[in-house]
Parts: structure tokens; sequence; C-alpha cells
């Protein structure tokens, strides 16, 4: 039964780009690295990126199939929560992985994603970096401290049933990812927080895996100046509407 | 009383309540399990905050300790709570995991994704130079340049 079940299930990894030239590449050799054993499929979602991002992506896809590797394109910046539905049309598993195209999250814990699911019938299973086995590299101690207090404030203001509530290194079932983006409404982080807070709300199975982030090696960053206070409005928001 | 733990996929389980009561039935309406309606969150705390307003007022009228004390209680409380918030912070920023291990290591990985890529004929930095205007071609090709000394 089991094996007949890892033989249906299929993964689609969504990965959101603007402007990855450099790391796309390794992130796909890697994600084909790791996943040798499973049925999977990366879905490109580009936003209009002016530095040739999907030139790459399709050299990619003369290296690896197109059956592999999806190139899904869109003509300018339009947001992380259009992305992800955007990949989800074009989606066909089962299971849906999304995840950052910046090589802070690493493809080798896709596999103990996948464990983690298998193990306890989980619908979301979620990478947090707070836990013994996780972890960060590159933060200097005030990334750390505006970090570990945002996850405190969040913690008791909104109880979530989860550790890491900004982290977007994350396995969903495909019907539930479909659920939780149609009733999701924030913008950029806040959005993977209503969405992990919408799951717990409603009572989806909620699973977690430590992951290690190292930060950005290539390219910019793309956090801004203002983003304590629209994670404030965020918290707010989520607290009298879930 | 059977409670049924619904999962939100479809999937259930049902457990049995050892006591029936008024009790267990506000507990189990708390963990909004089975119920097609959950409370909202911010009522619950409301709900929280109420219980103990109720609990200080009848502390004021009840008059066991001195009025001037019990007046202060929610002052005490407001500061304990920051106090553990504090606590929480500090805590988790000494905790903090780090993982100095995993920037060699992705290094690693990075390099033999770059020979692999270069094995197929994936060239991550041409597309800057031959389509960049020309106004920015000479600086991008300075960078390169340096650049090009850790590829």
């Amino acid at each position: 039964m089991e094996e007949r079940e890892m033989e249906r299930n299929k993964y689609s990894i969504i990965v959101p780009t603007y402007n990855e030239r450099l790391n796309i590449p390794l992130v796909v050799y890697l994600i084909f690295k790791n996943l040798r054993d499973f049925d999977f499929e990366v879905i490109v979602v580009d936003d209009g990126s002016p530095d040739g991002t999907q030139d790459i992506v399709k050299q990619l896809q003369q290296v690896y199939g197109e059956d592999r590797i999806l190139l899904r394109a869109r003509p300018k910046k339009l947001g992380l929560g259009t992305a992800y539905l955007h990949g989800l049309k074009h989606a066909s598993g089962n299971f849906v992985f999304i995840m950052d195209a910046d090589l802070s999250h690493h493809p080798k814990y896709l596999p103990s994603f996948i464990k983690k699911q298998k193990e306890t019938g989980a619908s979301i299973v979620t990478g947090t970096r707070y836990v013994k086995g996780g972890g960060v590299h590159g933060w200097n101690l005030m990334r750390k401290l505006t970090s570990r207090g945002a996850n405190v404030l969040a913690q008791t203001l909104l109880w979530p049933r989860a550790s890491d509530l900004t982290g977007s290194f994350r396995l969903y079932r495909k019907s539930v990812l479909e659920d939780l983006i149609n009733s999701c409404v924030s913008k950029g982080y806040v959005f993977q927080m209503e969405m992990i807070v919408r799951a717990s709300r409603k009572g989806y199975h909620i699973e977690e895996v430590p992951i290690t982030f190292v930060d950005r090696v290539y390219g910019s960053s793309k956090l801004g100046g203002s983003e304590i206070v629209e994670y404030l409005k965020g918290l707010v928001y989520l607290l009298f509407t879930t | 009383m059977w409670a049924r733990n619904r999962f939100g996929d479809g999937t259930y389980s049902y457990t049995r309540h050892r006591s029936s009561g008024k009790l267990s039935l506000i507990i189990w309406i708390w963990e909004d399990k089975s119920c097609r309606n959950p409370m909202k969150h911010i009522l619950k705390i409301f709900t929280l905050l109420s219980a103990i307003s109720a609990f200080w007022i009848g502390l004021l009228q009840a008059s066991i300790f001195p009025r001037s004390y019990t007046f202060l209680l929610p002052i005490y409380l407001i500061v304990l709570l920051g106090c553990y918030g504090l606590l929480m912070v500090g805590i988790g920023l000494m905790q903090f995991p780090t993982c100095p291990q995993e920037a060699t290591l992705l290094q690693q990985d990075i390099a033999e994704a770059k020979d692999f890529l270069k094995g197929k004929g994936v060239d991550r930095r041409r597309y800057l130079l031959l389509h960049a205007p020309p106004f920015l071609r000479e600086t991008l090709f300075n960078n390169l340049i340096s650049l090009s000394f850790n590829d």
C-alpha cells in the first residue's frame, strides 16, 4: 500500500522568481539532485524579470526537459499570492511545494518534508528555522532580535500552531493550498503568515520540519525598511479577522 | 460525550470525553474541534479578558486583600506579561540555532552545480553583457571582471 501511494504522489514545486538569473540554475540543479526518487515538476513563475531569468530557464529546459521544468511567466510584478495561484493553475501534482529561488531554502530538505508528510498524513508541512536541527546563518544580532521579537509577538497574540510564521518553505496538499489562497488577501510575507494562521484556524493538520536558512548568496535581498509597520498592521489584521 | 476531531482536509477521528458537563463543554468549544462555526480569535481573547476582569471585580468586592493592592492587580499582570515577553525574546535569542557549517556546504553545492551547468552549456552571465543598454555595458563589464575572479 505504501509503495503504491508513493508511486501515485506527484510533487509540483512552485518557485516565484524576479531577477534570479544567477540563482535559479543552481536551485534547479540541486532540486534534481535531491529528488531523484520522486515524481516531480518545477514551475518557475517569473514576473517579467529584466535580467534574463526566463532566458536561462529556457536553457535549463533544454537540459532537463520541458515536462520537468515549466516556465509560466507573467508580464510584470503582480505579487506573491497571485504568483502561487498562477503556478497552481499549471500544477499537475497532488502535492505542492513552495520555496524561494535565492538559495536561502536549500533543496536538500525537500525529501525530509515528503517523509514527514508520509509519516503523519499532514496536509501542510512547514519548514521552521527556530527549532533544534534548523537554524540561520549570516544574520547579525539586530536581525535575530527583530525576528525573535516578531515571532514572540505573533505567538502571544495569535496562538498559531506553528513556530515559524513567516517562513515560505512549505509543502501543501494541492486542495488545501487552493482553499487557503482563495481566503487570503494580504501581500508580501504577511501573506505567508496569513496562510498558516488561517490553516490553523480551519483545523488543517500542520507539521513542522527543521530547515536551515543561509542568507542570500547572489543578488540583493528584497526586504525594505517599512517592514516593521507592515508586519504590525498584518498582525492586527489577523488578530481581528481570523 | 464523544468529540469528533475534524481536520480541515476531511479526515476525522473520534475521542471520548472522560467527563461530561459544563466545564468540558466550554473547553470543547474553546478548542473549536468539530464546530461548524469556530469562535473568532479576537472573541477568545475577549472572553479571556472578561473572565479576568470578573475575577478582579470579585476580588474587589470580597475585600480579602487590601483595596490598594487589588486595584493595582491589572498593572501587575500587564508588567508580568511584558516581562514574560522579554524573557521569551531573550531566551530565544540566546538559543537561536545557527549553522555556520551550512554556508560551507552551500558553497560546495554551488561549485558542484556550476561545474555541471558549464558542462551542459548553460551560461548564467552571458545575457547581462549582451543585452545591457550601452551606457550600462561599461560598468557591467568592469563588475563582471571583478566577479569572474570568484567564478
